[in-house]
């Protein structure tokens, strides 16, 4: 008769990288060698790639926790220039003034909004015994974004492709915002973000760990450099240039808008002073087309914004000083790019002096 | 909550470790892993957990009142209709709605398991398990819960009425099938999604060689994917000193239909011919005898059975093109050894290497072509594909924009070669090299594993995995 035979029960063959008959002491040794192997690959390449590994929310907020900045720099992964400015701000004023930045990788306006409702306000308002602000230095806020930040993302979740967004504001989490996401959805793509942050966290000087995935530390290690090659790159940034134009129609959605405002108001509401800056966009990614569909329409709408708020409001999206050269890929800076920017922002001449030269 | 994503990290530690620190007792144990099953379950969706939970105190109740002789077939039928209506409300409702429902995890895994229990029960093959516990832990036992393997009941509630020991040949093994599983799954199978999607999302664009070469490359990734993952679960039920039945037999090696599905999905096919087929030919009605048309029913099942959202058409398609090959494989079969009755010569034939190159290709040949409308958007969508690849339509290179491009990654090329030498090595003849391998001093041999987690580490990216089999 055909049919499905009896299969036999399980015994897969050729499947452990351990001899088929195994003793405790062997299945040690094995294990003990897998684990220095990891380690020793994971040490060397750690030393050999030690700028790529990016700062998250988390990193922000540990840094605020431990300092009393004159200014929070909170927003897009690009506000991770405002770490080059801190740094130099630390050098020049033996650690009197410093700048507090929180990166939100791959986050919307809303993101930002919940990061600092539920992240940063609690450390703001923080108080010593004496009933006073612990961080007393505190007076300003600068909010980096760019037209990316205010695409649609009809549940705060997914892109509007339906993506669900790769990382926050769950990498954002504490455990208590997971708990309570996990027993309202169930275990998603989106929470499981919180999961991935804290198996990187648990890991947070192994490169092997925190590049997951982003290959950086294969260029670093292959050719020695985080960036592209520049026809790696032209061609990369030709591919980016299509993207922003197929985005006009999902820039400045209502409720990333809405968030953008409620930014303002927490600012108002918590006794600092926002600064709104729309970070510089790399000039060979922006068409005219996508100059006046996609940037235009975002820039005009935050503008109009910030002056109905009274908000300082300033569009560095043509004006820096940076070059092709500087930008590790589209929308991103390399060390070089980040430096150059951080000397320009606190260059007296600079649209923020006023905040750092008081 | 899957065995291959990052929430394992800390999930799967934390369960073996709490398990073998508790009493080696079958109950402490069985409590232990009934708690991280439903945790695992209720991961998806609480609804999930309340629809196992019901299912499971249904059967049990069922099993016990089958081991009296009153209303045996009415007890059956609850069963039946039970786990048969819900599958089927959450498979098919959506259908005449318009609106397609989520499937609650595991649905159409465990209620296989419970199912097939309720049958060995009717039968008289097995005594019901008067503990509700036993019954609980083998309903829901959370590495295969997600997507099998399907175990029968005298392969698993022996084993969860025993207290389990801890071995280092388990340990090792366990780790093994775990690991190499990962490698199937979360390594080639996302890989070779690069060869598959561009093509399925819009074939009209593609020249013929795309299409072979998607249409083949998705049976690749099935397997990695499923394979990887049945691999998987069986390594972790392993480290809980349970052993699950095998899942996948190397299926790329087969030679005929009957044998391929013999190594493929292996636990849902023996559950189709265990409780479908059997009955049905070998029964006392209409269909006794009738053994094609028991095979063509059987794989139209098995189409439903893979019905996702709102398409169904394309699965009852390949559902029902498998049952035609399986039924001319049938009269094949029956021919060719009346010839070699007639004629020793035959016989010869059939041990020739060509003979088995030709039926090796053929087979294999056949499995990719019907992975064509089990894996298309539409029917419409499967048929220009189809004709695409049969030179009806079309040009007969890649089309604009064509995957063939991608065989150019190093990455999706060495994702390729990982399900040729999982094959490989089972061969007997390479056999040898194998345990060679395995016969390395131990720390050589941990170096190896050790660079082998460095690789996954860097090149599979966190979140980003696909699971194909989870959606059935």
């Amino acid at each position: 008769m055909t049919g499905v035979p009896e299969a036999s029960p399980s015994s897969v063959k050729g499947e452990s990288p351990v001899a088929p008959s195994t003793s405790w002491t062997q299945l040690a040794i094995v294990a003990l060698a897998a684990a220095v192997t990891v380690v020793a690959v994971d040490r060397y390449a750690t030393r050999r790639c030690r700028d790529i590994v990016l700062s998250q929310v988390d990193d922000g907020v540990r840094l605020l926790e431990a300092t009393n900045p004159v200014a929070i720099a909170f927003g897009s992964s690009q506000a991770r220039s405002f770490e080059v400015v801190d740094a130099l701000l630390a050098e020049r004023t033996g650690g009197q003034t410093r700048v507090a930045t929180v990166a939100i990788e791959d986050g919307r306006i809303t993101t930002a909004a919940w990061v600092l409702e539920h992240r940063l306000a609690p450390l703001i308002e923080a108080t010593g015994k004496d009933g006073k602000r612990v961080r007393d230095q505190l007076r300003h806020v600068i909010f980096i974004t760019d037209w990316w930040d205010s695409i649609a993302s009809p549940d705060g979740r997914t892109t509007p492709h339906g993506i669900e967004s790769k990382n926050l504001p769950a990498r954002a989490w504490t455990l208590s915002d997971f708990i309570a996401d996990v027993r309202q959805n169930g275990l998603t793509d989106f929470n499981k973000n919180f999961v991935a942050a804290a198996w990187s966290n648990l890991f947070g000087d192994s490169v092997l760990v925190r590049d997951r995935g982003y290959g950086l530390m294969l260029r670093m290690l292959k050719e020695g450099r985080l960036e592209m090659s520049r026809a790696e790159h032209l061609e990369f940034i030709d591919q980016k240039r299509k993207g922003i134009e197929n985005n006009s129609k999902d820039v400045c959605a209502p409720q990333e808008m809405t968030a953008f405002a409620e930014i303002c108001d927490c600012c108002r509401d918590h006794g600092l002073k926002l600064t709104v800056v729309l970070y510089p966009a790399m000039v060979e990614t922006v068409s005219p087309l996508a100059r006046a569909t996609t940037l235009q329409p975002f820039a005009d709408a935050a503008a109009a914004l910030c002056k109905q708020r009274g908000v300082d409001f300033f569009d560095w999206t043509y004006s820096s000083p940076l070059q092709f050269e500087d930008f590790r890929d589209h929308a991103h800076l390399n060390p070089a790019g980040h430096r150059k920017l951080a000397e320009w922002v606190l260059s007296r001449e600079g649209d923020l002096a006023p905040l750092f030269h008081p | 909550m899957s065995l291959s994503e990052v929430e394992a990290v800390f999930f799967l530690p934390f369960v073996v470790l709490v398990y073998w620190l508790l009493p080696a007792r079958a109950s402490w144990q069985n409590v232990w892993l009934l708690a991280a099953s439903y945790v695992f379950c209720a991961s998806w969706h609480s609804t999930a957990l309340l629809l196992l939970l019901f299912g499971t105190l249904l059967d049990w109740l069922v099993g016990i009142g089958l081991a009296g002789k009153r209303a045996r077939q009415t007890l059956l039928a609850i069963s039946l209709i039970a786990n048969v209506g819900t599958l089927a409300w959450f498979k098919y409702a959506g259908l005449f709605t318009g609106t397609s429902w989520l499937l609650p995890i595991g649905l159409s895994f465990y209620s296989m398991q419970k199912l097939g229990y309720v049958f060995e029960v009717f039968y008289g093959r097995r005594e019901p398990t008067r503990s509700l516990l036993t019954f609980a832990t083998f309903s829901a036992f959370f590495p295969q819960l997600t997507a099998g393997p399907i175990s029968r009941a005298r392969e698993l509630l022996p084993q969860l009425e025993r207290a389990r020991r801890l071995s280092a040949d388990a340990v090792a093994s366990g780790a093994g099938a775990f690991l190499l599983g990962f490698v199937l799954k979360a390594y080639a199978a996302d890989r070779l999604s690069v060869l598959v999607d561009p093509v399925f999302d819009a074939p009209a664009g593609y020249g013929a060689a795309s299409c072979w070469l998607a249409a083949a490359a998705y049976a690749l990734q099935v397997f990695c994917d499923f394979g990887g993952y049945s691999l998987m679960a069986i390594g972790t039920g392993r480290l809980l000193g349970i052993e699950l039945p095998r899942n996948f037999d190397f299926p790329f090696l087969s030679r005929s239909l009957p044998e391929f599905w013999r190594r493929w999905h292996i636990t849902l096919n023996r559950w189709l011919f265990d409780y479908i087929y059997t009955p049905l030919v070998t029964g006392t009605g209409w269909f006794r005898g009738r053994f094609r048309l028991g095979l063509v029913i059987v794989f139209l099942v098995s189409g439903a059975w893979h019905v996702k959202g709102l398409a169904y058409g394309g699965f009852l398609v390949w559902g029902l093109l498998h049952g035609l090959g399986m039924a001319t494989q049938f009269t094949y079969d029956a021919r060719y050894r009346q010839l070699c009755r007639a004629d020793k010569r035959y016989v010869t034939l059939r041990r020739s290497t060509g003979y088995a190159l030709a039926a090796l290709l053929l087979t294999q040949l056949f499995f990719v072509v019907t992975m064509v409308p089990f894996h298309a958007h539409s029917l419409a969508d499967a048929g220009v594909m189809a004709r695409t690849m049969f030179g009806l339509r079309g040009g007969l290179g890649g089309g604009a924009g064509s995957n063939l491009a991608a065989l150019h990654r190093g990455q999706v090329l060495v994702a390729l070669l990982v399900p040729f030498v999982y094959h490989l090595l089972s061969l007997e003849r390479v056999r040898s090299l194998r345990t060679a391998l395995l016969r390395l001093p131990a720390p050589v041999r941990g170096v190896a594993l050790g660079l082998l987690i460095v690789y996954l580490l860097v090149y599979v990216p966190v979140g980003a995995s696909t699971f194909i089999y989870k959606n059935f």
